[in-house]
């Protein structure tokens, strides 16, 4: 009986190391692994990646078997999905942000995304028009105390008026034009981030700036950089001549 | 009686087919109907291989058998269909969720429990009545003709859920009649007399319970059909633009209407807003939009224009190009709108006050829409396949503008043809122009490139085709960040025009990927792209045709042969296309070609397993019997595979000629069956000797039409609908009723009972394979492949039946 107790301790603290520890390792090696070795470089952003725990804005099923941190996008219901780690490093690390932003995001889905933002910027505004999605986001916002995020339920086409104008916009939904009244929302010189394609398969970013004739702008009009997160085989050179 | 039997078990199991094929484009993913007619046929497969294995019933024992598989049959129909709508089947989460191989593997072999059944009655017919096999083949093959016949009506009018009813329906009528005529039950009303076997009695009780139960079942399903049950409603994919919409507040469905373009919803949503190519320069508000959706996905945006102005945005879009440059007074301006989906074209045609403006898209309901709500703007709207109406028509137009935006991501749409981007296609717009005319396309940008270079090679061809001597000299490309539109103009493209265009993009902000003269300086420019490879490939195209063949993607021109404008893998560099992908493979598990493979392999797998139970499967209980000779299998093989390759080669091209996969399935299936039923019944009467030159005769004649693989697409385009239906049930009579004949010929004089079951069970095995191995053959080489690949395999029979059947030592 004397020997046994510790060896019943040695297993429960050998199960709880385990446990407890195993998210945050999974996270460590979500950012080197997925984020950091495909490019992504901002501190910053790799920090607050490390730190903001994913498994909480996954459905509970994918976190028990342990997909929260795949390197994958996760359906998250109502048709949605929560974006691959690399997207939302990506897409955060392509506002270039310095701590001091008040961010828009539309479209917050499980939530993730703005969790992240959260501990880069000042304050943090996500409209969802799911309404289930949004009760489900903030609920899980608030778990990971992200108290500087605003959520809203409604249509993000229109934006936030209230609390325009925003240093960033984030658009995560699927859109066929960039909607004029977010447009209007950034602040000149603001940057706006959407990403392009399909959420389980291919996708690169579009970053819109606004003003102050970035990229060549000829007159100052917003203008568009697509940032081709995917790493093109060129359409000259050995890609092209069946090389290796 | 069992004429009777097999009749409703093949109108019924077609009907299912068919309309299984709907539910599963709507309620999952277009790629997965490409699993319905491996199911269907691994069903009938299986049933030979357990017919084999199985102590046969005698034909004494037929009278009850039959009606018992018919009910069977009809219950296991609709059970089958009830239990597939509850399998949590989720394809684009194959990558995260490791259940749903499971789930696929079970709606599989759920659904293919139906086709086992009616497969099984089939296969004793054969099996029991060789001599009557010519009767047999035709009551098969003709109640399947006519079964995908009644589903081109059943199917709009009902649905896809209430036509599986149907189907349920259908083979309980001969179920209940067969059990009520027997002599036992009701004596003297029912003096007929078995049409093949001895006259034999049957047990009282069972015949009055299988009268009984079809009776119950029959006034179930009726009643079910007719209360429009919820367990016959279809509902899409939650992935799809009708869930997506209905998830937002303020959305509601106002009108539904069905045919055989498809089921379609007119939805009113404040958050419809489809405005491609809007530039960013535009401050104005977009009007309010109506949806029409065809099958839960497709969407077009009809505009409410009725406060004057609100057409403005169609002006800031990069669609409007076509109007920019025309030279043609606008009032003077003929457009033709080629719709697939969008509904941008025709908002940008109204808003150029083009004074004669013809939108055709394949929508009725969109149609209908579009003519009510742009009465005023000098539109007329039909619905009909595009490429009908501009191989039929004489009249020439000033702007022909193709809106069919595709897909996001390359490969997604691979397996669906579409026939408004080919060659030929674009050929055919050609033709149609006035002198200062010009076609414009506009589509998605699809990251890697691989849809816009293949549109731009695809113009290049057609121009060089119709002689003129610069092809790059006559084209234009525009783009944002997302999409793009392409322009052909009938002369090429002057200084004055150029300017004109370069003015307009530098205000909306949009890129010049490609004009007359362009240089690297003149692109990438407002929507900045890492590097140009937009214009790289255009550059690369004009420059050296020869350039499509090194890329990484297929991006060759296409033609009416091999219309699947989104197929773009090209094996031996699957790794370029993954590393082109950021090493993410999801886009290849999400490609039609990558799912048909696997489907391939799949049925290859259990085609092979399928006919190894009765080959070498001993069968305790089995009759000893000799086994068959390898001549014979592979006769059967061949056949069945011949068989199915011919079917996908008009499958395809009547899709073309029709527009509607639906129409062209049921018009493929119904008229061939049909006719092949004919076959099989003159078989009958045949003598063996003639089975060699009819295969060989087949195969020249598969062969020839190799040759011409879009012949029966040209002949038919410029026909009304009412007229192409017939004719093309008519090029499939003689063809079909040809290859009606070596199966029932050949089954008729074997002299072993297994022997028979086997010839079944190699015919579906091959049936499952070949239609797997079909729509790869059709995406990498075309109609005429598949014809050549009939002609093989027929001319393969030949051989094969000269060692195995004809010299009488099977």
């Amino acid at each position: 009986m004397r020997r046994a107790v510790p060896i019943l301790l040695f297993f429960v603290s050998v199960i709880f190391t385990l446990t407890a520890d195993d998210f945050e390792v999974q996270r460590k090696m979500m950012v080197d692994i997925q984020i950091a070795a495909r490019g992504v470089s901002d501190k910053r952003v790799l920090d607050a990646m490390r730190i903001v725990e994913r498994h909480r804005f996954v459905p509970a099923g994918l976190a028990r078997a342990r997909e929260a941190y795949a390197d994958r996008p996760l359906p998250i219901g109502e048709g949605q999905t929560i974006s691959q780690p690399y997207i939302v490093a990506l897409m955060t690390e392509s506002l270039a942000l310095k701590g001091g932003e008040r961010v828009l995001e539309i479209g917050t889905g499980s939530g993730y995304q703005a969790a992240v933002l959260s501990r880069l910027v000042k304050e943090v505004f996500t409209i969802e028009i799911k309404p289930k999605l949004h009760e489900t986001a903030k609920a899980a916002l608030a778990e990971v105390g992200a108290s500087n995020v605003q959520t809203r339920s409604g249509d993000g086409y229109f934006g936030w008026p209230e609390a325009a104008p925003f240093d960033c916009i984030m658009i995560t939904a699927a859109v066929n034009h960039i909607p004029q009244p977010l447009l209007e929302q950034l602040a000149p010189g603001g940057r706006m981030v959407l990403p392009l394609g399909d959420p389980f398969s291919v996708q690169s970013l579009v970053l819109v700036e606004k003003g102050k004739g970035a990229f060549g702008s000829p007159r100052g009009a917003p203008t568009v950089k697509v940032i081709t997160s995917v790493l093109f085989v060129p359409l000259t050179g050995k890609g092209a001549s069946g090389g290796p | 009686m069992i004429s009777a039997a097999v009749f409703a078990l093949s109108f019924s199991t077609l009907l299912f087919e068919l309309s299984l094929s709907r539910w599963l484009a709507i309620a999952h993913w277009g790629h997965l109907q490409t699993l319905v007619i491996g199911i269907a046929l691994f069903g009938s497969a299986v049933s030979g291989a357990v017919a084999a294995r199985l102590v046969l019933p005698r034909k004494a024992d037929e009278r009850t058998v039959f009606p018992a598989l018919c009910l069977a049959c009809s219950l296991a129909t609709l059970g089958a269909f009830i239990l597939a709508r509850g399998i949590p089947l989720d394809y684009p989460r194959f990558p995260v969720d490791r259940m749903q191989p499971l789930w696929l593997l079970s709606a599989y072999l759920d659904l293919a429990l139906p086709f086992f059944i009616a497969g099984l009655g089939t296969c004793l017919a054969y099996v029991n009545h060789p001599e009557h096999s010519g009767r047999i083949s035709c009551a098969a093959m003709g109640g399947s003709g006519m079964g995908a016949a009644f589903a081109a009506f059943a199917i709009p009018l009902a649905g896809e859920g209430a036509a599986v009813a149907l189907a349920a329906l259908v083979p309980l009528l001969p179920a209940a009649a067969a059990a009520f005529t027997l002599p036992r039950v009701c004596g003297a009303l029912a003096g007929t007399r078995p049409s093949y076997g001895p006259q034999s009695g049957s047990p009282r009780a069972l015949s009055i319970a299988i009268c009984a139960a079809s009776a119950l079942a029959a006034a179930a399903i009726t009643l079910l059909i007719a209360r429009g049950d919820a367990a016959l409603q279809t509902t899409p994919s939650p992935y799809k633009t009708l869930p997506q919409l209905m998830m937002m507040p303020g959305t509601a469905v106002t009108a539904r209407s069905e045919s055989v373009w498809g089921s379609e919803r007119v939805v009113e949503s404040p958050r419809i807003r489809f405005a491609p190519g809007l530039s960013l320069s535009f401050t104005g508000n977009l009007p309010p939009q109506t949806g029409v959706i065809l099958d839960g996905d497709e969407l077009t945006a009809i505009s409410d224009l009725s406060v004057a102005g609100s057409d403005e945005y169609a002006r800031n879009t990069h669609a409007y190009a076509g109007h920019l440059i025309s030279k043609i007074p606008a009032s003077a301006r003929s457009c033709l709108a080629l719709q697939r989906g969008g509904g941008l074209a025709v908002v940008a045609a109204i808003a150029s006050g083009a004074g004669r403006i013809l939108l055709v898209c394949d929508s009725p309901e969109a149609a209908r829409r579009a003519a009510a709500a742009y009465r005023g703007s000098n539109v007329t709207a039909v619905a009909e396949n595009p490429r009908a109406v501009i191989t039929g028509i004489n009249e020439r137009f000033d702007l022909i503008h193709v809106e069919n935006w595709g897909p996001s991501v390359p490969g997604m749409a691979s397996l669906t043809l579409d026939p408004l981007l080919t060659v030929d296609a674009l050929s055919d717009y050609w033709q149609r122009l006035t002198d200062g005319g010009a076609i414009a396309i506009s589509r998605k940008l699809v990251i890697p490139p691989s849809d816009s270079p293949r549109i731009f090679a695809s113009l290049l061809e057609a121009l060089r085709r119709s002689g003129a001597p610069n092809p790059g000299g006559h084209l234009a490309v525009i783009r944002n960040w997302d999409s793009c539109t392409f322009l052909a103009c009938r002369k090429p493209l002057d200084e004055r025009a150029i300017r004109t265009l370069r003015q307009w993009c530098g205000d909306m902000g949009f890129d010049l990927d490609w004009f007359p003269g362009i240089t690297a300086a003149d692109t990438n420019r407002f929507n900045r792209l890492e590097e140009s490879w937009f214009f790289q490939s255009y550059a690369a195209l004009a420059s050296d045709p020869a350039f499509a063949s090194r890329y990484y993607l297929d991006i060759a021109p296409q033609g009416d042969d091999r219309p699947f404008p989104s197929r773009f893998v090209r094996w031996t560099r699957i790794g370029d296309f993954i590393r082109a992908a950021g090493g993410r493979p999801y886009g290849l598990l999400l490609s039609g070609e990558v799912v048909a493979a696997a489907v391939f392999l799949e049925t290859l797998l259990l085609g092979a397993l399928v006919l190894a139970v009765p080959l070498f499967g001993g069968g305790r209980r089995a009759p000893p019997a000799r086994r068959p000779s390898t001549g014979m299998v592979f006769y059967f093989l061949l056949i069945g595979a011949g068989y199915i390759f011919f079917e996908i080669a008009f499958l395809n091209a009547f899709t073309v000629a029709f527009a509607s996969p639906l129409i062209a399935l049921a018009v493929t299936l119904g008229g061939m069956l049909f006719f092949s039923g004919l076959g099989g019944l003159a078989a009958e009467r045949l003598p063996r000797v003639s089975l060699s030159p009819i295969l060989l005769l087949i195969s020249v004649l598969l062969a020839a039409a190799g040759f011409l693989p879009t012949a029966a697409v040209r002949a038919l385009l410029p026909l009304p609908f009412a007229a192409r239906v017939p004719a093309a049930i008519a090029m499939l009579a003689a063809p079909s009723a040809a290859l009606g004949i070596p199966f029932a010929l050949a089954v008729r004089d074997l002299p072993v009972p297994r022997w028979r079951a086997i010839a079944w069970t190699a015919n579906g095995s091959a049936s499952v394979v070949g239609a797997s191995a079909a729509a790869l053959i059709g995406m990498g080489g075309g109609i005429g492949a598949l014809f050549f690949a009939a002609a093989a395999a027929y001319l393969g029979a030949a051989l094969a039946g000269r060692a195995g059947l004809i010299s009488g030592k099977p």
